[in-house]
């Protein structure tokens, strides 16, 4: 057990999504577990990820060949097979200790598709309904499975993904030759059409007879939708390219979350690059942006656009964005709109309704903001506020850039950018 | 009126809610609301010493579900468990205002410095309350029962009772707080508070250094562990991420970590 574990527990790492948000379950009658909504972390790895799921593959046999990935048939490495009955011991057991929130069970494709999703299922199904567990299940959605399996599955599970890995088609193919994007699309627009479907009649019925609905509970559905994850670096998309691509995947696909996983090199393969470490602060910079389109309302061609494909290390894409936009800054957040508070640097959507809320008393001030958790290092150059010095809305892009830089960086961009130091410009205010 | 006094109360809720009772009756605003084992007397303090009166408590607390509604009573609660120095005059503050209040929006006026504070507080306990929904870590003893032991930097443990009874209605658990030997314990029907005379040796010891104990938990903890271990990636080492998230004084419950 101990060696399956490790084979088949360290075979599951690279999928990112460990997330358990998104559902509220009940604990069924005669059984454990439940689910809450905000998600809930019951550990931390050493690389700062938070552990929440049993995270598991069923098998790391595979019958494809995704360069990319460990598991491929072509790589000569120890493989391992879960029993249905071993996953679900084990998700009871940690369970019932709080190691984890439930289980998020993928798999290696095993002689065909369904035979693979068959699997999964049954896995989840024993979980329900022998064992009335409430905890939360996530399974992979197996390109390729029929309709009837993934229904099934949709059934039992709280979230379903399909991983696109790699985020253009000609470099999927290329990387992946046994998969193209209509195998990853067709089983997600197949998920999105059964969540329309399954919340449909439950409306109808509470609008219409309300004394019907009291016993019978609406059938659900992947209560916390569907995800899907992209290796970063593996490819030459610029970031561009990827946000556009997520933020298709959020609008049309309505996916819950996108998650971006820096390419971490497993396989010598001549497709793929040469890198010394995974692109983590690409990743980090991608995940920023991802957050700012769903949390910030901003459109993915506010963020990047042609001439400027990719992100910049240096300063989140908020900051960016602000300093590229300074007709729009300062900002006179007593008299602003919701929508542009937001979008002030250094300012989070509890600080910006805080901010509104608190003008209904009095002139919201730089004291005030500190205690509602606004980041001022940042959004005081953003904002006009009597307390804080004027000076600092009057400085140009350049300068708010080299003054937030550390020190050996500041030297390298003024001299660079050829501007006076900003302290310089202070003294004249 | 402003007095010299320090009012003590014995630690418990109802007994600083006594105390805000008494301090309105004798309508003064202390000096300072300490738990009387927690006062360190000097040659200016004067002491005066509070007995906790159930009713009196119920009296203040039912004033302030009313005036402040049943969510923001909840946070003054919070805040209190946090049991920061000085939280107490904090919190009597925001209580003389709410009461003094006639718009009834007193609560909504994050302006104020004692709503922040109260809010702010409130919100760190129930982080610390969050995180604890994932930290707990049960053993489950021969006799079917979970015991898990915790060391909070706020008073947090009763928080954790209506989580854990929803999500494990039929077994029984126990949890402990090992640092105020206070604790929750569920039959499979209805959770109590409890009180422990002493630190519960066995169970601590058991989570590390003692395999041989009756407690132990070891085949699933030690699955556990080599999880752990076999999903955490090498390359992506952020060491200062993971203490941030999970902070070095949690880790003496955690199997994971506390080998
Ligand atoms: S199908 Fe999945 S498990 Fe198999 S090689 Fe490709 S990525 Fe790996």
């Amino acid at each position: 057990m101990q060696n399956k574990l490790n084979i088949l527990a360290g075979a599951a790492k690279y999928d990112v999504s460990c997330s358990s948000s998104g559902s509220n379950n009940a604990t069924p009658q005669g059984g454990m577990g439940n689910t809450a909504a905000t998600g809930i972390c019951h550990s931390f790895t050493e690389d700062g990820r938070c552990v929440s799921l049993l995270k598991l593959l069923l098998t790391n046999v595979c019958i494809y060949d995704c360069a990319y990935c460990m598991n491929r048939r072509t790589n000569d490495i120890p493989r391992a097979t879960f029993k249905v009955s071993e996953v679900v011991n084990l998700t009871l057991e940690f369970y019932q200790r709080n190691f984890i929130e439930g289980l998020f069970l993928s798999s290696g494709i095993i002689k065909s598709p369904d035979y693979t999703m068959e699997a999964l299922v049954r896995v989840a199904r024993e979980l329900r309904t022998v064992h009335h567990f409430g905890g939360y299940i996530h399974l992979k959605a197996i390109p390729g499975a029929s309709p009837e399996l993934i229904e099934e599955a949709g059934r039992y599970a709280d979230r379903l993904s399909v991983n696109i890995e790699i985020p253009s088609e000609p470099a999927l193919q290329y990387l992946a030759p046994e998969k193209n994007f209509a195998s990853v699309f067709q089983p997600m627009n197949h998920i999105r059409e059964k969540m329309v479907e399954y919340k449909a009649p439950a409306t109808r019925l509470l609008s219409s007879s309300p004394s019907l609905t009291r016993h019978a509970k609406p059938p659900r559905f992947v209560p916390a939708g569907q995800t899907t994850q992209m290796i970063i670096g593996a490819s030459p998309e610029s970031d561009f390219q990827i946000l556009t691509l997520a933020s298709g995947l959020y609008q049309q696909q309505q996916l819950k979350r996108v998650y971006y996983s820096g390419y971490i090199p497993i396989n010598q393969d001549h497709r793929l690059p040469v890198v010394s470490a995974p692109p983590l602060k690409r990743e980090n910079r991608l995940y920023q942006a991802d957050w700012l389109m769903r949390f910030y309302h901003f459109r993915h061609d506010e963020i990047l656009d042609a001439a400027n494909p990719f992100l910049d290390p240096d300063f989140d894409p908020k900051m960016v964005w602000a300093m590229r936009h300074p007709e729009l800054f300062p900002l006179d957040i007593n008299n602003a709109d919701y929508e542009m508070i937001l979008r002030i640097p250094g300012v989070g959507v509890r600080s910006a309704k805080l901010i509104i809320q608190g003008r209904r008393f009095g002139r919201v001030r730089a004291e005030h903001l500190k205690r509602m958790g606004v980041a001022l290092k940042r959004a005081k150059y953003f904002i006009t506020d009597p307390d804080l010095p004027r000076a600092l809305q009057r400085l140009y892009p350049e300068q708010i850039r080299a003054t937030l830089l550390p020190p050996s960086r500041v030297l390298q961009q003024i001299s660079f950018l050829d501007t006076p130091p900003p302290q310089l410009l202070l003294a004249h205010a | 009126m402003p007095s010299d006094l320090s009012l003590l109360y014995d630690g418990t809720f109802e007994g600083f809610l006594t105390t805000v009772f008494q301090a309105a009756f004798l309508k003064i605003t202390p000096h300072s609301i300490e738990s009387s084992d927690r006062f360190t007397p000097n040659l200016l303090s004067n002491p005066l010493p509070i007995s906790t009166d159930p009713e009196k408590a119920e009296r203040v607390w039912s004033a302030l579900v009313q005036r402040a509604g049943y969510s923001h009573a909840s946070m003054v609660r919070g805040a209190f468990l946090s049991e920061i120095p000085g939280i107490e005059m904090q919190i009597w503050h925001f209580q003389r205002k709410l009461f003094a209040d006639k718009s009834g929006t007193f609560c909504g006026n994050v302006l104020d410095e004692h709503v922040t504070t109260v809010l702010n507080t409130a919100r760190k306990v129930q982080h610390e309350a969050h995180l604890h929904q994932g930290f707990v870590r049960f053993q489950v003893a021969p006799d079917g029962m979970s015991y898990a032991m915790i060391e909070p930097t706020y008073n947090i443990v009763e928080l954790l009772a209506s989580h854990f009874s929803a999500r494990f209605p039929n077994m029984p658990w126990l949890i402990v707080d090992g640092k105020r030997l206070t604790g929750i314990h569920y039959d499979g029907n209805q959770v109590q508070q409890i009180q422990l005379s002493e630190k519960p040796t066995g169970l601590a010891q058991s989570t590390s250094a003692n395999p041989g104990h009756t407690l132990s938990d070891n085949p699933y903890q030690d699955l556990w562990k080599s999880y752990y271990r076999a999903i955490n990636i090498p390359e992506r080492k952020n060491t200062k991420l993971m203490l941030r998230l999970m902070p070095r004084k949690y880790w003496k419950y955690l199997p994971e970590r506390n080998a």
